[in-house]
């Protein structure tokens, strides 16, 4: 039992010592100023945009999309998916106005979401890249243009990865909290990925990949939920690379309901559980840089989850007097040096986007204690229902996000 | 003023937190290496840039924390001493948070003095980050001009374009586009736009005749035609006169696309 427990805390100390040199050179890539130098010739881009029922955020988005800045030819592909409500209108509307934005009807197909929109819209368009946004992103002038520089100036590049901000951020606590996560963990650890190993990940929206790339890797998985990270092994696993551009700025809204929230959550870790179960079919993902998304993908939904519900499980044990031995072992700085860690990053990320507030900081201190410990009932309550699918043969439904 | 409020009382805490620091907060074993370590800290905040700064805040506060744990396996620290060691870190990295806090506030100041005073003048001419001039801009520098123009007996026009008739869910994104050509066409030729209302807004061309006049709109209508189409969107455009022998405005026959 001893040595469960030291193995436990060498674990937690290695998965500290990972993160911080992450979040160190992540904080360091973020906040160096990058040279990329202009095209002679910007590529053919077409923009994808998969929608279903959209009405609610879609005139801000393509407001958004039409204002791009990007000296190439561009179109804009708006995919309707047989949405019923005010989508089809607006989508119309700029269809008529906008040369270059097309208002495109997906056929009705199984199974549903956004890979099969994807694929549809990949199969009608011929650019030489392809862009994805989701339907209520808001991205900045130059982020195509930015994105599509990192990808055409970057030896090997499948293509680029920007960076999603949260658009109602301050709306209340839950977004604040989430914003801090995506600041954290799209915008740090990403770029510290990126500048250690060279890998990034696709982040499902203000992305860019090459056609050709698909061409060589195949389409978009339709059962993967997570569809963004599914591809990215793929492209990973052919020895092509994803450079992360964190200046190229898309504005998202993200939910503001704890029940939206848990939905959204469930389908993303019921997506990576579909891929933990790719990882241990195939050999193929522990090659090269693969590995390192791999390794990842294990860290934080087999080690970290094991290792913590030890750890939460001795803590119980211990409150109930259950715990019948005694090792020395330095628990209390651990946990101290994980919290401080934490904190640390929350507050780097604060400071790389300049978005430091005194409630910005407060809910950086109890983030750990609350939105953190999420995690663990999100991802039983993912398990539960992905096992569920399983043994009925069902195919995971793709619940879309409510917009507000 | 409040900046510098706030400026004020982040020093008067640095230096409060750094007399209690040295007098009650650590003992006398570890009073050398903090002092040597503020300054350090000090130096070093003075002189890195504000983003080499923080990455050294943040350095400082995480890297000793993994030496710590380094020897905290090794030598099999206690409780006790567990709470100690985690109590003079807490007391360092505030130390260090308000020095950083302290150096970084006074030359924010500065860039934000001179951004605010930059974003004003801006902001008193033209239209939030549209690079249009706002309706009472445009009126006070158009009515100059107009008088210059009268004087040196030159015309010019002033074309109104709006689209209070456009798809209500396109409005808003047409006006974006088109005020956006428009800055590009016609402020290379030193020409004025002005922004009305919400979907409406104003060019002046200056010293030009009617034929330049017919010129300059069609190559701004064929830059606008590579991305919108025109015969799609109810665009009303009002041309009027102004300048040498025009008392007010000449309001010339016109264009209605729709």
């Amino acid at each position: 039992m001893k040595t469960l427990f030291l193995i436990n805390s060498l674990v937690f100390s290695f998965i500290l010592l990972y993160y911080t040199i992450l979040s160190l050179f992540g904080l360091y890539y973020r906040l160096k100023k990058k040279n990329r130098p202009k095209l002679a010739n910007y590529p053919s881009v077409d923009l994808l945009i998969p929608a279903h029922n959209e009405g609610k955020v879609l005139q801000q988005t393509l407001e958004a999309m039409v204002k791009l800045d990007y000296p190439g030819p561009l179109h804009i592909y708006l995919l309707n998916d047989n949405s019923v409500d005010e989508t089809e209108e607006i989508a119309e509307a700029f269809d008529k106005a906008y040369k270059n934005l097309h208002h495109i009807r997906v056929p009705v197909g199984e199974p549903k979401g956004k890979s099969r929109v994807l694929n549809y819209g990949l199969s009608i368009s011929d650019s030489e890249y392809f862009a994805v946004y989701d339907a209520d992103n808001q991205p900045e002038k130059e982020s195509l243009k930015l994105l599509v520089e990192a990808a055409e100036n970057t030896p090997n590049a499948a293509g680029a990865v920007g960076y999603v901000k949260t658009i109602n951020a301050n709306k209340n606590i839950l977004t604040r909290l989430i914003a801090q996560e995506f600041q954290v963990f799209q915008l740090l650890m990403q770029c510290g990925r990126w500048f250690l190993f060279k890998t990034g990940s696709l982040t499902g929206t203000n992305m860019l990949v090459k056609r050709s790339i698909i061409e060589e890797v195949g389409q978009y998985d339709v059962y993967a939920i997570a569809e963004d990270a599914e591809l990215t092994l793929r492209i990973t696993s052919k020895g092509k690379i994803l450079p992360i551009v964190p200046e190229s700025v898309t504005w998202e809204q993200e939910p503001e309901k704890l029940a939206v929230f848990i939905k959204q959550r469930t389908r993303w870790l019921q997506g990576n559980l579909y891929i933990l179960e790719k990882i241990f079919h195939s050999f193929d993902y522990y090659k090269g840089r693969t590995l390192v998304h791999t390794f990842q993908q294990i860290l934080i939904y087999i080690v970290f989850l094991f290792f913590l519900l030890t750890s939460h499980a001795w803590f119980i044990a211990g409150l109930f007097g259950l715990t019948t031995f005694s090792v020395k072992l330095p628990l209390l700085l651990i946990w101290y040096a994980s919290y401080l860690f934490y904190v640390a990053q929350l507050l780097s990320a604060q400071a790389a986007e300049e978005s430091f507030s005194p409630l910005n900081i407060i809910i950086g201190f109890i983030s750990y204690f609350t939105y953190s410990q999420l995690f663990l009932f999100l991802y039983f309550r993912s398990l539960f229902l992905y096992l569920k699918a399983k043994r009925k043969k069902q195919i995971i439904s793709w619940d879309k996000t409510l917009r507000f | 003023m409040k900046e510098k409020k706030s400026f004020l009382i982040i020093t008067l805490t640095q230096l409060i937190f750094f007399s209690l620091t040295v007098t009650y907060f650590i003992g006398s074993d570890y009073l050398l290496p903090f002092i040597l370590q503020y300054f350090i800290l000090l130096i070093a905040f003075i002189f890195l840039p504000k983003s080499k700064g923080f990455i050294l805040l943040i350095g400082y506060i995480t890297l000793p924390l993994l030496g710590l744990l380094f020897f905290a396996f090794s030598r099999e620290w206690n409780l006790l001493f567990q709470f100690k060691i985690i109590y003079y870190h807490i007391i360092s990295i505030i130390n260090a948070s308000l020095i950083y806090m302290s150096a970084y506030k006074i030359r924010t100041l500065q860039n934000e003095n001179m951004t605010l005073n930059l974003e004003l003048e801006e902001l008193r001419r033209y239209v939030k980050d549209s690079k249009l001039l706002t309706k009472s801009e445009f009126e006070q520098r158009s009515e100059l001009i107009i008088t210059a123009m009268k004087r040196r007996k030159e015309e010019g026009y002033k074309v109104y374009f709006s689209l209070e008739k456009a798809n209500p869910h396109i409005q808003k994104a047409l006006f974006d586009s088109l005020t956006s050509i428009a800055v590009e066409t016609f402020r290379k030729e030193y020409d004025l736009i002005g922004q009305i209302s919400d979907y409406s807004f104003v060019v002046l061309l200056q010293n030009t005749n009617q034929k330049g006049m017919e010129l300059a709109l069609n190559r701004y209508f064929t830059a606008v035609e590579r991305n919108i189409d025109l015969n799609e969107n109810k665009m009303i455009i009002d041309i009027t006169r102004v300048g040498s022998n025009i008392e007010g405005e000449d309001k010339l026959e016109n264009p209605v696309f729709d």
